[in-house]
């Protein structure tokens, strides 16, 4: 990404702590794709401050938490970025949770503060509990929410608290099939044969 | 109890001594989600010892739209609409980051003129982000008179961008691969006029308001936000340069036609007050309308004629990989980590960094201490807009 | 009492006067909230329809305009907002959000498909957002529509 020689922050990685297993991932074109840079799930919080304070490649700054569902496995994607004039950088780092029953990462909100919101929100969209949370509930739905929403098995529940979610006189889910549409083009096509 | 009548030093009145005595309660008041300043639905809980404040926990998802669940079922063409909803008042800024981030993954070339044009509607668009953020934030002080000049100059612009996109607030005009209508002479020198007269009418705001007795004792030293608070809680924009960093995306890490402008970027230099208080962000903000109106001005100058349109496939399919792009948008810096996978017709995940979200995790940290007035002021000055929060 | 002269005519004079003087209350939710704040605004002028004192407060107010998404999070509070407002209170419902869902219909598990399900709505108006002209016309409707109201005459005449 901007500024930052992955190769060499992963061999640090691995040399400073051990059990990291920090692998870089190259897109086939880098004008194109951004690469970017796994590391074992259980030590996030000591590569989080590792990245914060090392005096060579700092990184004073977390932007965003996003958690990407594939079918088996889930992927959580942390951005970090470096506020300086002269050199700015930015990485995205990731980490892969295999469990998708009970899947738990550690916190990292002792080391960056923005870490708390976004944290919750992963919580929220797809169920990953935060050890160490100091807060960790529901942020966007509802607190008594059933389900993890970004999840890609997920059924939307029928109602809550008295409301349909779906009511069934609103949703015209028959007409998206374009049924008229194809009517039309039928019409057009008995007009085209005579 | 002290009170701050003058202009010195920034001091947090602390509990006081004799309610530690008293031990008595802490009252809990709901700031909204209905609430006439004008934010939209958010909600505040705030504990309360007589007027300061001792915690402040904001209450998010009133406007919940499961935004990136609609993106992940549309094609790329159609999550433009969506993006537009997501900052209601700076509609271009939004669909630009979408779609630069597409037109990286695609590989397309953008042709100069709708790459000028761009530009030019982003800065338009951020003048009447900025007019609006003036108009609301002297509303929620109290001022009503700031509220009708902003909004009648906000209309020209408006009108300017109903012309050529259709829709007076949510546009869909900036496309994969160009803006899809052009701009004809006359309008462009409707544009020219708009910024002398622009210029005249900022000059009028800061003696009607940045210089106002009441203003300035209302936002100086109100919500000081230190540059290491900033790094921390990962703020950018007005935020972050009423602190004192000229952090600019537009200069930093240029993108698009940028590095050919000339402009400057303002920072909060503390002339009424301390570096990072509400008056420093604002008035970042009004120093910024006239730095967008220098950048209209070089571009209606560099304007030629030309196709507005790039070359695109009609069906689009990116490869696969991700991308995390970033913009320098009215509030802050906005960005999308778009994710997909293959030859998909839609994305397959779609997130959102919204600058707005990452500021008011802020609000807990900076609101122990002060009154319930001064914290009406900080949560104005953070201009929040609940569409991109919420999403 | 029958229906007559003196009764049309008390009827006629209560309606002028609460059809001239909807005291609107601020429930702006989002994009559509922008477009009614413009409707307030110096150029499109909504005062001159007598709604110019925007209530915060839902016990002062007649009319509520809800402008943009009602989310399920949100929708217990409209309904407690609506059954503080005193009669006689109207609703408007700003926009497509408020009306059926709007864009956000066909995958929004956390949208209400309409204000209406929490709340009884007297006009829509149709938009994303509608047009200051287009809310100017919802009022306008709506002030006949209490133009023809029986306030008087249903309390007091018999039918038979």
């Amino acid at each position: 990404m901007l500024n930052v020689d992955l190769n060499k922050l992963a061999e640090l990685l691995n040399n400073q702590i051990s059990g990291a297993n920090a692998t870089v991932h190259f897109p086939e074109d880098l004008k194109k794709c951004d690469p970017s840079l796994t590391v074992e799930a259980s030590k996030i919080f000591q590569v989080a401050q590792f990245l914060k304070s090392h005096p060579e490649t700092p990184f004073n700054s977390l932007h965003v938490i996003s958690g990407v569902d594939y079918v088996d496995w889930m992927e959580v994607a942390y951005v970090l970025t470096h506020y300086s004039l002269e050199n700015p950088r930015q990485m995205i780092l990731k980490v892969k949770l295999t469990d998708r029953v009970n899947p738990v990462l550690d916190s990292i909100v002792k080391v960056y503060a923005a870490a708390n919101f976004q944290e919750r929100e992963v919580f929220d969209m797809f169920g990953i509990r935060f050890n160490n949370h100091p807060d960790l509930r529901r942020i966007l739905c509802p607190d008594d929410w059933k389900g993890w929403p970004l999840r890609k098995d997920y059924v939307a529940q029928k109602d809550y608290n008295g409301m349909a979610v779906y009511p069934d006189g609103k949703m015209n889910f028959e007409d998206r099939e374009f049924i008229i549409r194809q009517d039309m083009i039928k019409k057009a096509q008995e007009a085209k044969a005579h | 109890m002290q009170t701050r009548w003058d202009i010195g030093e920034p001091e947090r009145p602390t509990i006081n001594e004799e309610t530690e005595q008293l031990k008595s309660d802490l009252l809990t008041l709901n700031m909204g989600p209905q609430h006439p300043a004008t934010h939209g639905v958010l909600r505040i809980e705030i504990w309360t010892d007589s007027e300061i404040v001792a915690h402040a926990i904001p209450h998010l998802g009133y406007l919940h739209r499961c935004m990136e669940k609609h993106a992940e079922n549309l094609d790329f063409r159609g999550v433009i609409p969506f993006v537009d909803r997501l900052d209601y008042l700076a509609s271009m800024n939004m669909e630009w980051t979408y779609v630069a981030a597409i037109e990286k993954m695609l590989g397309t070339e953008v042709p100069r003129r709708g790459e000028l044009l761009r530009i030019m509607t982003a800065e338009l668009q951020r003048i009447g982000s900025h007019l609006m953020a003036f108009g609301t934030y002297a509303l929620d002080l109290g001022a009503f008179t700031p509220f009708l000049y902003a909004f009648e100059e906000r209309e020209k612009i408006l009108r300017l961008f109903e012309e050529v996109s259709g829709a007076r607030l949510l546009y869909n005009y900036i496309w994969i691969g160009g803006v899809w209508n052009d701009w004809t002479d006359e309008q462009l020198e409707r544009v020219s006029q708009f910024c002398d007269t622009m210029e005249i009418e900022a000059k009028k705001y800061h003696e009607l308001v940045s210089m106002n007795k009441i203003f300035v004792q209302r936002t100086a030293n109100v919500g000081v936000f230190s540059l290491d608070d900033c790094f921390n809680y990962g703020a950018s924009g007005p935020v972050l340069r009423g602190s004192g960093l000229k952090w600019d995306l537009r200069k930093v890490a240029p993108y698009s036609l940028y590095p050919e402008f000339d402009f400057d970027v303002p920072v909060g230099e503390g002339e009424v007050g301390v570096v990072g208080d509400c008056w420093n962000r604002y008035y970042v903000r009004m120093k910024e309308v006239i730095e967008s109106i220098k950048i209209i001005r070089q571009v209606l100058n560099k304007l030629e004629a030309g196709p507005v349109m790039g070359k695109v496939p009609k069906v689009i399919k990116l490869p696969k990989g991700e991308v995390y792009l970033r913009h320098e948008c009215p509030r802050g810096e906005l960005a999308f980590h778009l994710v997909s996978e293959g030859d998909a017709k839609k994305p397959y995940r779609l997130k959102v960094k919204s600058p707005c979200f990452t500021h008011i995790s802020m609000l807990p940290h900076v609101a122990p201490g002060q009154m319930i007035a001064d914290f009406v002021a900080t949560v104005g000055s953070i201009d929040i807009v609940l569409g991109e929060v919420d999403r | 009492m029958q229906d007559g002269v003196v009764l049309t005519t008390l009827d006629d004079f209560l309606n002028w006067g609460r059809k001239n003087s909807l005291w609107p209350m601020t429930f702006g939710l989002a994009c559509c909230a922008i477009e009614m704040m413009a409707t307030g605004a110096a150029k499109y002028d909504l005062e001159r329809f007598g709604c110019g004192a925007f209530m915060a407060t839902p016990r002062r107010a007649d009319l509520m305009i809800v402008a943009g998404t009602v989310t399920l999070k949100m929708a217990t509070r409209v309904k407690t907002l609506f059954e503080q407002m005193a009669e006689p209170k109207y609703v408007i419902s700003m926009g497509s959000c408020a009306n059926k869902g709007g864009p956000y219909w066909q995958h929004g598990y956390h949208v209400l498909k309409g204000v209406d399900e929490v709340v009884p709505v007297d006009v829509y108006v149709p938009g994303c957002p509608p047009r200051p002209e287009a809310l100017i016309e919802g009022v306008m409707t709506l002030q006949k529509k209490i133009a023809n109201e029986r306030l008087l005459r249903n309390k007091w005449v018999k039918h038979a």
